[in-house]
């Protein structure tokens, strides 16, 4: 957020106009949706694991679940992209001298923009991609195997051992998870002078009000999802699900890919005949 | 009246200005003890350094440039940075200022090009009232008859655009309106506003809104909403942003679906 | 430079300028607009309350075309000429109707027509008005105009450029002006076939006025010096209602008190039913019970209340205050609008946000304390006109240009004349509003036409687009007259002069402060030559004059920089305002009697038989002094008579 760059007004050029509002709607409509959805999911957690894995599983068998993903990234890459480029392209935070609240909204929508994006790239680097980012290994698995070959449920305790990996991670998942609820629930209030539905005062009031509640609900789903994510410890009714993560992510880590396709939780599977296959990533995946 | 001071009403105080000398020169600070007199505004601050052009460590210099002509908040020419804040020197009253603290800060506005010290070369914004074409079309000056009827609620929506005096604090309090950008800011997208409402000055409207759509249009707005709070005269500019991102919307889809 | 005959030189942004610079562009004729400042923020913007016209509802309520022209002799102490006032008057509704096409937010009905208030030297609700700022809306949409001419190129703008100077020929006729770039201090001459005038006044020749900075007469004062005449230097308007202050007096406009608004002072009654001033000077205002206050323009003035002629409201306010019936027993009275309802006090919105930022103190709720302050020039340029029936002027410019008018045009005028009689102006004849000098136009404040020895309330904004509008067509048609090949070297003489000048000043010594001795003079100028004149009080000015202008030559300048150096622009104006404000009380002391806003304590009554006429100063300058002459006013549709604003005498008679 600096001076020197002077290239904003030229973005885009002739398509200038075309690609802030599709950047405006790129953020709504699916990253938003797909907040919202991802959220709600998650809240589940405090319901218990299985509730959790009911709602991963649900999304799982939606159809054409790989469009929605491809639609996704796009989405987001699209409004990362071009958000990066309008924050850093020429303007000016000015907060100190005009230390309104609308201008701070401004600025933390800029900066929590940034923090989503990183957080959002760790997130699905560290779960999806099951990367080992020095020692931050929690990948996540909705089946897993115990040593013994038991086929369990594997979405919860993948969840809760992500949180619990160590309290800046926590923190980390605290902040991004604020960050991307404030930056969509400010943008929608922000999207709506833009696209020009709130025009007066009184309106862009109103919107506040409703963007406000949004945010507050996210945020109770959150906050449902991190208790849940945070009070699920190991015990004796759940000792085989952490047994089966740690056994998962220790051959996972190792290289070894354990292949449950079409396999259901009580599934037994012979573990000792398992092979080392090649990456197919048709483990489950969150 | 505002309390000058009640009990000990100060001799002087200190007046904080950056200067300028061209608009190739590097600035540079200078103090001045200005003598105190009660309802004293800030172009009295800088009328008594004119007359006695002497800093606080008793350098003689050259009396401060500054742009100014109404005093009455009304012509918007005396824009600068006082205490950080864009706003008019006339309406700046030493006895609020110094509430504040005893030394009061003078600085160019720092989104237009400096002339000298504290005259701002704004000529960018009336270039861009050009742009968005903030006129109505008339046919010419001779006796046409009278204007088109206008529900009061109309006429109240575009005196309150119309009071827009282009002094630039909505530009200068804006986070996206950098001295070096296009973005047009609040001050023309309000007047693009004010001609679109009126019946003649809709002729127009089309040919603004593809203006208004271009680079540095009003997409380029970031809805921090200084401009709104920065405005001395209370235009409602973010109405007027929000109003014209409707036209634009409307304009667009409607371009879109005409080949326009 | 070639086709310097078919361009036109507009001197100031304001609305007489930017009228005349669109009128005259509208004429595809190219018009280079000289301001001081970008013409957004001319002084215009400052005019709050309205602007008068005989609009077809004020007709059916009583009023007429006549009653405005009528109207505005009685406010001027019939000092007005009254052929161009006539023609002001009856043109009038055509100007608002066109400023209403362009889009100028008048305050509207119910049913979206124009609203109207009531102002001050009028009983009819014929003042129109956009809240109460209606100079900056008109302004705003003349600016607008200007800026779509200059988007296409019929008129450049020059923004920042100082009028130095008219040049003129060897026949003394004005060929063009010397200006300079405020900014970069170069001095250049431009060449024009015709120059107007639209300068605005001389307020701040006063020290603190309602004007603006640049309203210096400055301008007017070059022209003056260069043989340009002016007319009436000596009226001078002190408007009644303005918030004193430290660097201006911000005008609080006569919209107030016609919206409603009452100016009365705390008084008690004593046993045999006369006022005398309250003892306990420093009550709040809201406390004072109503038979404590004295509403003494309500009561002197029984038809007109707060709304007489302004320079009588001024007096009886000053009256007041000499009498210590003041605020505090000082310097002010209230001006009250705190009874009014909501939707008026919206109307007024634009001045009590101004009183609140400047006071701190919420005129919705508490009165106003106001004093008068030096506020319009209806003297100004001298100039001249055709109408129906030929008039006798001093300048002889009419007689000398006569011949080298072409024949198309002389009896396409001559037609108008004959069949049309006008009584006001003759449309089109390239004399109207022009001065002594051929060429040399004069529209607007700066201008003498129009208000007497006074002018009404919601006048001027009116006066200044009417010349731009009306007598444009005229400077048009001033560049059909022959004329000689101009000679090149007058503009290099004429730059090279100008620039000897500045050198000279730069290089002056002696260590007198400029700014101070401004100050000295405004405060001279305001104590003596205002509201309440005097002979003794004006006398011997040349001495005075004489010491202030070696002053002035022992000014030490602090700035020596070639790079906008404010300090050189503001000393050279103090050099002309000295000359203008000598003319102004040579015309004071000249003008034995006492008319409108022209008071004279030893000569309090009104001489028709020695005063009905111009007081024409010109500069002579061998002695570096004015001359005043006289040019008896004609009164061709008019009689002067008494004029009392209705004054009860009863009331009067009680007062003393």
């Amino acid at each position: 957020m600096n001076g020197s760059a002077d290239t904003s007004g030229a973005i885009g050029g002739k398509h200038h106009f075309l690609l802030r509002r599709l950047h405006s709607l790129s953020g709504i409509l699916p990253v938003g949706v797909f907040v919202i959805f991802h959220l709600f999911t998650n809240a589940q957690l405090i319901r218990g694991g299985e509730h959790f894995q009911h709602e991963v599983d649900f999304i799982h068998s939606m159809p054409a679940l790989l469009f929605i993903e491809i639609l996704l990234w796009a989405a987001i890459g699209f409004h990362a992209a071009l958000g990066v480029v309008y924050t850093f392209a020429g303007a000016q935070s000015n907060t100190r001298y005009y230390p309104h609240w609308d201008n701070w909204r401004y600025l933390l929508q800029r900066i929590t923009g940034i923090v989503a994006l990183v957080f959002i790239f760790l997130h699905i680097a560290t779960l999806r991609w099951r990367w080992d980012l020095a020692g931050w290994y929690t990948p996540f698995f909705t089946l897993g195997v115990t040593p013994e070959g038991e086929v369990v449920n594997l979405a919860g305790v993948s969840t809760a051992v992500a949180l619990q990996h160590a309290w800046w991670v926590a923190a980390l998942y605290l902040v991004g998870v604020l960050s991307v609820i404030y930056h969509w629930s400010n943008g929608l209030w922000t999207a709506a002078i833009t696209w020009g539905v709130t025009i007066t005062d009184q309106a862009q009031r109103r919107w506040a009000w409703l963007c406000g509640g949004l945010f507050a609900a996210l945020f109770v789903f959150s906050a449902a999802a991190f208790v849940g994510a945070l009070t699920l410890t190991e015990n004796d009714q759940n000792t085989h699900e952490w047994r089966a993560y740690r056994y998962m992510s220790e051959q996972r880590r190792a290289g070894h890919v354990i292949d449950l396709h079409g396999k259901r939780p009580g599934d037994r599977v012979s573990v000792s005949a398992l092979p080392d296959l090649p990456s197919t990533e048709n483990e489950s995946d969150g | 009246m505002i309390a000058p001071h009640p009990d000990h009403p100060p001799k002087t105080f200190r007046i904080r200005v950056r200067r300028q000398d061209g608009p190739q020169a590097k600035s540079y600070w200078q103090q001045f003890d200005v003598t105190y007199r009660p309802n004293m505004n800030v172009i009295s601050a800088l009328q008594w350094i004119a007359a006695h052009p002497r800093t606080a460590d008793g350098k003689q210099t050259s009396p401060v440039v500054w742009d100014c002509n109404c005093l009455e908040e009304v012509c918007g020419a005396c824009t600068m940075l006082i205490n950080g804040r864009a706003r008019q020197a006339c309406s700046a009253l030493i006895d609020e200022l110094m509430e504040h603290g005893s030394t009061i800060t003078l600085e160019p506005m720092t989104k237009f090009p400096v002339v000298r010290d504290l005259f701002p070369d704004r000529s960018r914004l009336f270039n861009d009232l050009k742009k968005v074409q903030g006129w109505v079309p008339i046919d010419g000056m001779l006796d046409l008859g009278p204007g088109p009827n206008e529900p009061p609620d109309t006429q109240e929506m575009r005196y309150a655009m119309s009071r827009c005096m282009s002094c630039g604090c909505c530009l200068e309090a804006c986070p996206q309106y950098t001295l070096t950008n296009h973005f047009l800011g609040a001050a023309p997208i309000g007047q693009a506003r004010l001609f679109n409402a009126h019946p003649t000055g809709a002729q127009l409207k089309e040919e603004r809104l593809v203006t208004l759509t271009g680079p540095g249009g009003v997409s380029d707005c970031g809805n921090a909403q200084n401009c709104v709070k920065a405005c001395p005269k209370d235009v409602p500019l973010t109405e007027a942003i929000a109003d014209i991102g409707r036209q634009a919307t409307v304009h667009s889809i409607k371009n879109f679906f005409s080949g326009g | 430079m070639a086709d310097s005959n078919t361009r036109v030189i507009v001197v100031g942004g304001g609305l007489a300028g930017l009228a005349a610079a669109a009128r005259i562009a509208e004429e595809k004729v190219p018009v280079d607009l000289f301001s001081v400042v970008p013409v957004k923020r001319s002084h215009s913007v400052c005019a709050q309350g309205g602007i008068n016209a005989c609009t077809e509802p004020v007709r059916q309520e009583g009023f007429s075309e006549w009653d405005h022209f009528d109207e505005t002799l009685y406010g001027g102490d019939f000092l007005n000429h009254q052929p161009p006032v006539y023609e002001m008057a009856y043109w009038a509704p055509k100007v608002i109707d066109l400023m209403d096409r362009m889009g100028v937010p008048f305050n509207r009905t119910a049913e979206g027509r124009l609203d109207r208030r009531y102002f001050g030297g009028s009983l009819f609700r014929r003042t129109h008005f956009s809240g109460a700022s209606t100079g900056q809306q008109l302004l705003y949409a003349l600016d607008e105009q200007v800026r779509r001419r200059e988007a296409e190129g019929l008129i450049t703008n020059y923004e920042f450029w100082e009028f130095l100077a008219p040049v003129l020929d060897a026949q003394g006729d004005c060929r063009g002006i010397v200006a300079q770039d405020v900014r970069s201090m170069e001095i250049r001459a431009f060449e024009a076939g015709a120059v107007v005038m639209a300068t605005g006044g001389c307020g701040t020749i006063f020290g603190k006025s309602t004007m603006s900075v640049i309203c210096n007469g400055a301008a007017a004062a070059r022209c003056y010096t260069a043989g340009a005449w002016l007319g009436n230097p000596e009226m001078i308007q002190v408007h009644p209602t303005a918030i004193p202050g430290e660097d201006k007096c911000r005008l609080m406009s006569e919209s107030a008190r016609g919206e409603g608004g009452r100016v009365w002072v705390p008084a008690m009654r004593t046993a045999g039913g006369y006022r005398k001033p309250h003892p306990d000077a420093g009550r709040d205002p809201r406390r004072i019970p109503d038979n404590e206050r004295w509403y003494f323009l309500e009561e002197k003035y029984p038809e007109y209340k707060n709304l007489v002629s302004r320079d009588v409201a001024t007096r009886e306010i000053f009256d007041m205050c000499r009498e210590g019936y003041g605020v505090g027993g000082g310097n002010m009275v209230y001006l009250d609008i705190t009874h009014l309802p909501d939707a008026t006090k919206n109307k007024l919105h634009a001045i009590l946000e101004i009183y609140e930022k400047f006071t701190g103190d919420d005129p919705r709720q508490v009165p106003m304390k106001i004093f008068p302050a030096v506020h319009y020039s209806m003297g100004g340029l001298y100039t001249v006109y055709e109408s129906g029936e030929p008039v006798k002027f001093r300048s002889g410019v009419i007689d000398k240009l006569r011949d080298r008018m072409p024949p198309v045009l002389a009896e396409k005028l001559e037609k108008t004349r004959r069949n049309e009689q006008p009584k006001g102006l003759l449309p089109g004849s390239p004399f109207n509003m022009m001065t002594n000098i051929a060429g040399l136009y004069a529209f607007g404040e700066v201008n003498y036409q129009y208000h007497g020895a006074t002018r009404l309330g919601a006048n001027a904004l009116l006066s200044c687009i009417f010349d731009g509008l009306f007598c444009g067509p005229s400077v048009v048609n001033y560049l059909k007259l022959e004329s000689d090949r101009v000679d090149p070297d007058i503009f290099d003489r004429a730059v090279e002069a100008e620039k000897q000048k500045q050198t000279e000043l730069l290089e002056r010594s002696g260590g007198e402060n400029p700014y101070e001795l401004h100050e000295e003079i405004g405060r001279w100028m305001t104590e003596r030559c205002t509201v309440v004149r005097d002979g003794a009080g004006m006398a011997a000015p040349h001495a005075r004059f004489e010491e202030w202008k070696q002053r002035c030559k022992r000014v030490s300048l602090y700035d020596s920089a070639m790079w906008t150096n404010q300090n050189l622009s503001y000393t050279r104006a103090l050099g002309d305002m000295i000359r203008y404000a000598e003319a102004i009380v040579a015309a004071a002391i000249e003008r034995r009697e006492s008319r409108g806003s022209h008071y004279r304590t030893d000569y309090p009554q009104r001489e028709d038989a020695k005063f009905h006429s111009t007081s024409v100063a010109r500069y002579d300058s061998t002695r570096d002094q004015p001359v005043i002459v006289w040019e008896p006013v004609p009164s061709p549709m008019v009689q002067p008579r008494a004029r009392t604003y209705g004054k009860s005498q009863t009331q009067a008679a009680a007062k003393t």
